[in-house]
């Protein structure tokens, strides 16, 4: 056998640093797995959050006296609203309920039907849940239309 | 002796081969279990999330569109199959959903009742089909069927704290829904001018007490109860007496008070200034889109926008400090056209305020309840 030879046969036997290789091939798996499963984890409960709060925001303006006469609603009806979504109450509260979300992000579309206000759409757009590793944008989602059950009040 | 000990070291060594691939075939697989739970578990939390608020809003839709006839549940499927709320992140409409109706939360569940006469109850349900992606290498399963369900209903209120206009209805039968009032039946929602100096005016003949006759709806019974508690104290107004707040009233609905069964409202009925109400009452009036029907069956079967419809108080006046509130009631405003004067026309101060009952009242809708306990209802999630 050529010397070459033989010293390629002996590499080839040599188990020396298998482990580093290994582990370094595994343990990228494994952070990308838990990346992954954080990243996407997070997301969702953050998605699940806003969806709720979203629900809630159209849910109280689907209640509470319109006081406008057009689809554009009055300012303090869409800042109660927008108020609901970020902090659960019709007024301005101590944080939001996920970090960043401003009434910016908040979204009311009011629908009239032969004249009178029939649903109330709230969503979210332009924002950002940051999973740290990754950034999902949103937009126009979470959206919730429930029909409107409260008293209008044109003047 | 040393040679045997390299012998079995060798052997276990050999052994050992493979053992890396079967642990990691296991953790890999463990690993697409976690995988499937944070992904496709956490998916699956978003969309019974987005499937329930569909439910959610489609059961209130068509609890609100209920009035205790077979158009009203025709109006309550419609609202449900209206329902724009979308599931898989907003992005996919639900197309599936089945809405049932009942008299009570107990049921039984019909998708058709008919007749419909007290089906104030509507229940939704939805289920969206869920495709999974990790969750298969560990269950032999792609699709998850991910099931909401809604029950809303028209509850009744014994008290409205907004939403009622300052005009009564009389009754002396305290029998719910209706309290008597015949739906299509025309009543005095703001009395005429009382004389109590006109011929042969007594408690038995109550119609020779007033300036103008009173609406025809009104029972013999009626009429001599509000000659001889009322007489000429009060009108079964019980506004206030500024033109601006008296627009507010009718057409905001704000109430100078809360308004709770049993009340007695003797203390705040007046008279009222007969010539500022017509001009407001022709105003909300000429909000709705119908102006042309004077019938209560005719308005409703036709498009209208619920503008005509005016919720009262159903009274009974018992003693001349005494007039109780026995229940609610919504009545349909008489209108002669676009833009409507037909109260402006009748406002000498002689003349009555009449109106047609329409049935029982149910905040926020566009037409009558379905009935309930004290002729005031409210939708609500009940389940």
């Amino acid at each position: 056998m050529k010397p070459w030879l033989r010293k390629a046969a002996k590499l080839a036997r040599d188990r020396a640093g298998n482990a580093m290789i290994e582990f370094a091939i595994g343990s990228g798996i494994l952070v990308m797995a838990f990346v992954g499963t954080f990243q996407f984890g997070y997301t969702f409960l953050q998605y699940n959050n806003l969806e709720n709060a979203v629900a809630r925001g159209a849910r109280y303006a689907s209640l509470i006296p319109y006081d406008s006469i057009s689809t554009i609603p009055s300012g303090a009806f869409s800042s109660a609203v927008k108020n609901m979504v970020l902090y659960g109450s019709s007024t301005v509260g101590a944080s939001p309920a996920l970090p960043g979300l401003t009434t910016s992000n908040v979204n009311l579309t009011v629908t009239f039907m032969n004249g009178v206000p029939s649903a109330m759409t709230v969503s979210v757009s332009g924002y950002s849940i940051d999973s740290i590793f990754a950034t999902s944008t949103l937009t126009n989602k979470p959206k919730i239309t429930y029909a409107y059950q409260g008293i209008w009040t044109p003047i | 002796m040393h040679r045997k000990s390299r012998t079995i070291a060798g052997r276990r060594k050999g052994r050992e081969r493979g053992f890396v691939l079967v642990t990691m075939a296991v953790a890999a697989i463990a690993l697409i279990g976690v995988l499937g739970l944070a992904v496709d578990l956490g998916h699956m939390f978003i969309a019974k999330n987005e499937t329930q608020a569909y439910c959610d809003s489609a059961a209130l839709a068509a609890a609100l569109a209920l009035d205790g006839t077979t158009s009203g549940i025709i109006n309550a499927k419609a609202a449900v199959g209206n329902s724009t709320n979308a599931w898989n992140f907003s992005n996919t409409a639900i197309n599936n959903s089945a809405v049932t109706f009942a008299t009570s939360i107990n049921g039984p569940w019909d998708s058709n009742p008919s007749p419909a006469a007290g089906y104030a109850f509507a229940r939704v349900s939805a289920t969206v089909p869920m495709q999974l992606y990790f969750i298969p290498v560990l269950v032999a399963q792609t699709v998850a069927n991910v099931a909401s369900m809604a029950t809303a209903a028209q509850v009744a209120l014994t008290s409205v704290p907004r939403g009622l206009a300052p005009y009564t209805a009389v009754s002396t039968n305290n029998t719910p829904p209706d309290f008597g009032l015949v739906v299509g039946s025309s009543y005095d929602i703001h009395w005429p001018q009382f004389n109590s100096h006109r011929t042969g005016c007594d408690s038995a003949h109550p119609d020779n007490c007033f300036n103008w006759p009173p609406c025809p709806g009104d029972t013999p019974a009626s009429k001599t109860a509000v000659v001889a508690n009322w007489g000429d104290s009060n009108s079964g107004f019980w506004g206030s007496d500024s033109n601006s707040i008296i627009k507010q009233e009718v057409l905001d609905l704000i109430q100078v008070q809360g308004m709770a069964i049993g009340d007695n409202i003797a203390p705040i009925l007046t008279n009222g200034t007969k010539q500022s109400e017509a001009s407001i009452l022709d105003e909300r009036v000429s909000q709705d889109v119908n102006t042309s029907d004077n019938t209560v069956s005719g308005y409703l079967a036709a498009t209208h926008n619920g503008r005509r419809l005016l919720a009262v108080p159903v009274v009974d006046p018992t003693s001349p400090s005494t007039t109780t509130v026995i229940g609610y009631g919504v009545f349909l405003l008489y209108a002669d056209g676009q833009p409507s004067h037909y109260y402006k026309s009748n406002a000498t101060g002689n003349e009555p305020y009449c109106a047609l009952y329409a049935g029982t009242y149910n905040i926020g809708g566009t037409g009558p309840g379905a009935g309930g306990a004290t002729g005031a209802t409210r939708v609500k999630l009940v389940q």
